[in-house]
């Protein structure tokens, strides 16, 4: 009897594909994108600003923050669409809606992969604030397509041999500072990890005396975060805790996980941190496991800290957990 | 000698990891770039004489020499050649391009030859999220197949498409004006 090769391919196929994580995450990922609903945020925030204060921060979900810092309105990494690149359905909605932000300064972009820059998202910044700036790392201008907003473009220093620094520009009053990350640019695989093609950041940005750090996407250095940390008086850090499989250790290549997010604050130095980049986004497992561990790591240091320095304060004060659209306001210094 | 090896590739990923933000691997791009390129599309094309028609089953390739973006920002150049960036595409352009095809079992009741090559030129514009989830294309083409019972080898044909997956993928509807191939529907898969 003649067999059929290709019959067989697809027998094969079909019998093996769905065992391989990889292509189950796949389908699963695509049926709910097309099917699915993420869980609603009752109660969104429709005034994030506010006259009297000096420093907020409002969690939207996964890596997208909104800041105030005392009249100046910034917002990093914009994703507010259900399904992120897609292809993935966020667990939580977005947690803020674009028309609750009354007025906007600047987007920052830490890189071009899906779940950190939205091209949707920033058009409907885009129609709301033109007169805001759009900033981006070098690399990143290719994933873009035109906005009325203003485009500036940062060098990157992305290497010990850089200093860790790149480049500074002052946009709309804000002075931003792009600085060490390690992870990829590119936004469509092959880009990203065969390519190379450059593009990411994590950013400082300074107003009227208070000093924010966002780390976006990055695998932990036991160096470049002790010199920014020497550089600059960081009062707020921004700080990624996943995707991890063990949750507990620095993390792997370009994604810092808990423990490695908590030796990043102590390289810092910085007075508060909140997590970000968890929660949204199903990798291999649940996407809130990098908080779980986070938090039992919280409560193993009390004395001391992740890096075995005596701590002042215990993270517990210091480390600001939020939910989907919800705001912390700090009481802050004059 | 396996142990050796597995460090050799363990360290060449490392080493690349932690470059990977200051610069682009050409060789690699322009290779893997080119090898990607020989991925056909899987076309149906319409083979009928005046007693039969038929489908039969064929691959085309899509080259794009010349793509003008409508919507490119100020650092990167709106005219782009071979190497068409997805955002500057589907976002809003004009581009010309080259098909060639072939069928499998060539064109057995209309007699044409089963290697075929067409150009011509499409205007992509943004459907849904700014193209990246869906655009669509609209375009005419000129078409070479040798056609050995007559003389008339070329002829003219209009396309669409809808393309999805961030503008990798799509598929394309031509509709010829030769009554022995009238119509054909293909996918269309190409990594930049």
């Amino acid at each position: 009897m003649k067999i059929n090769k290709s019959l067989i391919a697809v027998l094969i196929l079909t019998i093996f594909l769905p065992g391989c994580w990889f292509a189950r995450g796949i389908m699963n990922n695509t049926t709910k994108a097309i099917f699915g609903k993420p869980l609603e945020i009752k109660n969104k925030i429709k005034d994030p600003i506010k006259d009297d204060v000096r420093l907020s921060a409002l969690w939207v979900g996964h890596s997208t923050v909104l800041l105030q810092m005392d009249d100046k309105v910034v917002l990093v990494d914009p994703v507010f669409e259900d399904v992120i690149g897609g292809l993935m359905l966020r667990k939580y909605e977005a947690g803020l809606d674009i028309e609750s932000i009354p007025r906007l300064d600047a987007v920052l972009v830490s890189h071009a992969h899906m779940d950190h820059m939205s091209i949707t998202s920033i058009r409907d910044l885009d129609d709301r604030f033109p007169e805001a700036a759009l900033v981006f790392p070098i690399g990143s201008e290719y994933y873009l397509p035109n906005y009325d907003m203003d485009m500036v473009r940062l060098n990157t220093g992305n290497s010990k041999k850089r200093g860790y620094i790149g480049e500074t520009k002052t946009v709309n009053g804000i002075k931003v500072t792009a600085v060490f990350a390690q992870h990829q640019g590119g936004r469509y695989g092959l880009d990203s990890y065969s390519w190379y093609v450059p593009g990411c950041t994590g950013y400082i940005f300074e107003y009227n005396g208070l000093t924010v750090f966002y780390a976006g996407d990055t695998g932990y250095d036991d160096n470049a975060y002790k010199v920014i940390g020497d550089k600059f008086d960081i009062d707020l850090a921004l700080i990624p805790i996943g995707p991890c499989g063990d949750c507990g250790t620095e993390g792997y290549g370009n994604h810092v996980a808990s423990y490695g997010a908590l030796l990043m604050f102590d390289d810092l130095k910085a007075d508060h941190m909140i997590p970000v980049h968890y929660g949204a986004i199903t990798y291999r497992n649940d996407p809130d496991i990098p908080l779980v561990v986070l938090e039992e790591l919280i409560g193993k240091y009390t004395h001391n800290t992740a890096t075995g320095m005596q701590s002042t304060k215990p993270y517990s004060e210091r480390i600001v957990i939020l939910d989907e659209g919800q705001q912390h306001i700090f009481e802050y210094k004059e | 000698m396996r142990k050796t090896l597995f460090l050799i590739i363990l360290t060449s990923i490392i080493l690349n990891t932690s470059q990977a933000q200051d610069r682009t691997d050409e060789t690699k791009k322009y290779v893997s770039w080119a090898l990607l390129q020989l991925i056909p599309s899987p076309t149906l094309f319409q083979d009928q004489n005046e007693q039969n028609s038929r489908v039969q089953f064929g691959l085309r390739w899509h080259i794009t020499p010349i793509n003008i973006s409508f919507n490119a920002n100020k650092y990167v150049s709106p005219v782009q050649f071979f190497m068409i960036n997805p955002v500057r595409r589907f976002t809003g352009s004009v581009e010309l391009f080259v098909q060639p095809e072939w069928t499998t079992g060539g064109f057995q009741y209309s007699g044409l030859d089963r290697f075929g090559i067409s150009t011509g030129s499409r205007v992509m514009l943004p459907l849904i999220y700014e193209g990246e989830n869906l655009s669509m294309s609209i375009g005419g083409k000129f078409n070479y197949r040798e056609d050995p019972s007559s003389d008339k080898d070329t002829y003219f044909g209009i396309e669409t498409g809808l393309y999805f997956f961030y503008g990798l993928m799509g598929v394309q509807f031509n509709y010829n004006f030769d009554s022995k191939t009238n119509y054909n529907i293909g996918l269309y898969i190409k990594y930049f």
